[in-house]
């Protein structure tokens, strides 16, 4: 249940305080979004499996993060736009095995 | 036998403070989102072409009630002419000062200057040499002036002391009015001169002889025998220039 209230508690803060994103960073709030529900389904995933460690998911989550943002950001300064896609579809990827998995385990 | 049930035994704090920062993320992300799609280009463009138009129909109303004002004006000038043989002279005063500032139609021989764009622009050309520019109708009307034009319209605009031929976009503005090509251009006065200060004025000749024909630009030159001009609509409003009285 906690987590689920994290969850709400998060959207409501969000929808509360209205942090303005200026239009240059859209794209990084996206890939940020991506990685974050990447490490969600990721730790939901390894709960199921038993095998769910906070210090492996916590770091995974910041690391995956801050790593997609830096991709897209080096892509930026190379003119490689495309590279923001790459995370886009390695992130896309990674969340639908792990939807598949959860949804084995689920039903 | 174990089934693995939907419950997180472990990790139940840093699960919920991830899926917080994601809940930041997710409604920032839709507010942001919520707020670019509203202020896109687009649509505040859309929204200046709105408030231009309102404006627009706002001015024409104006003008209209302006028109009937000075209808009713001229109507009451009439009755008090008749009513009072002093005020006679003034009207007449009156109607030929108008006629000066151009505020009354007027009829009379003379030359009508017809100027279009190019019927098409070919592919790769620079388009602005294909059009009528606002410096091609004040050329023929300052060359008209010359000629002692005595009234002159563009698309039946009067032209009078204030009035200014300028650029807007991709139309002309004379007397704030939008016009678009083909510009008529109509001048009272002596026709043979008036065609004659025309041919002779140098910047004429180079947009006759040189523009037009290499850009296809269509300009007619004719004289008139009987042209009709509609006196100017608009309000003048001086503010701040005064009669010098000591002058």
């Amino acid at each position: 249940m906690l987590p689920i209230a994290g969850l709400i508690i998060g959207i409501i803060l969000g929808l509360v305080f209205k942090i303005p994103v200026p239009p240059a960073y859209v794209r990084y709030l996206g890939i940020a979004i991506l990685a974050a529900l990447d490490s969600s389904f990721g730790g939901l995933r390894a709960s199921l499996e038993k095998t769910f460690e906070d210090r492996l998911f916590v770091t995974g989550f910041f690391f995956n993060t801050l790593m997609a943002a830096f991709i897209v950001y080096v892509g930026d300064q190379l003119g490689i736009g495309e590279l923001y896609l790459a995370a886009v579809v390695a992130f896309g990827v990674r969340l639908f095995r792990n939807l598949g998995i959860i949804r084995r385990y689920i039903f | 036998m174990k089934v693995p049930k939907f419950s997180l035994p472990k990790g139940h704090l840093s699960l919920a403070i991830i899926l917080l920062i994601l809940g930041v993320l997710l409604s920032t992300s839709f507010n942001t989102h919520r707020n670019l799609s509203r202020t896109t280009t687009e649509s505040r463009k859309k929204g200046l072409i709105d408030v231009v138009n309102e404006l627009e129909t706002e001015r024409d109303d104006l003008r209209k009630r302006l028109i009937s004002l000075n209808k009713e004006l001229s109507q009451y000038e009439k009755k008090a002419a008749d009513e009072e043989g002093v005020l006679a002279s003034y009207t007449e005063e009156l109607d030929s000062l108008k006629l000066d500032a151009g505020l009354s139609a007027v009829t009379g021989p003379g030359v009508q200057v017809t100027m279009a764009d190019s019927p098409q622009i070919p592919i790769g050309k620079d388009p602005n040499n294909y059009i009528i520019h606002d410096y091609d109708l004040r050329v023929v009307v300052n060359a008209l002036w010359a000629g002692g034009a005595e009234a002159i319209t563009i698309n039946n605009q009067r032209l009078i002391s204030t009035s200014s031929i300028r650029c807007a976009g991709n139309t002309i503005l004379v007397n704030y009015i939008r016009l678009a090509s083909p510009y008529e251009i109509k001048a009272i006065g002596s026709p043979d001169r008036l065609v004659k200060a025309l041919e002779q004025n140098n910047e004429v000749k180079s947009l006759l002889k040189g523009y037009a024909k290499a850009f296809a630009l269509d300009i007619d030159i004719n004289e008139a025998s009987n042209l009709k001009l509609p006196g100017y609509k608009g309000s003048i409003g001086i503010k701040y220039a005064r009669v010098d009285e000591g002058d």
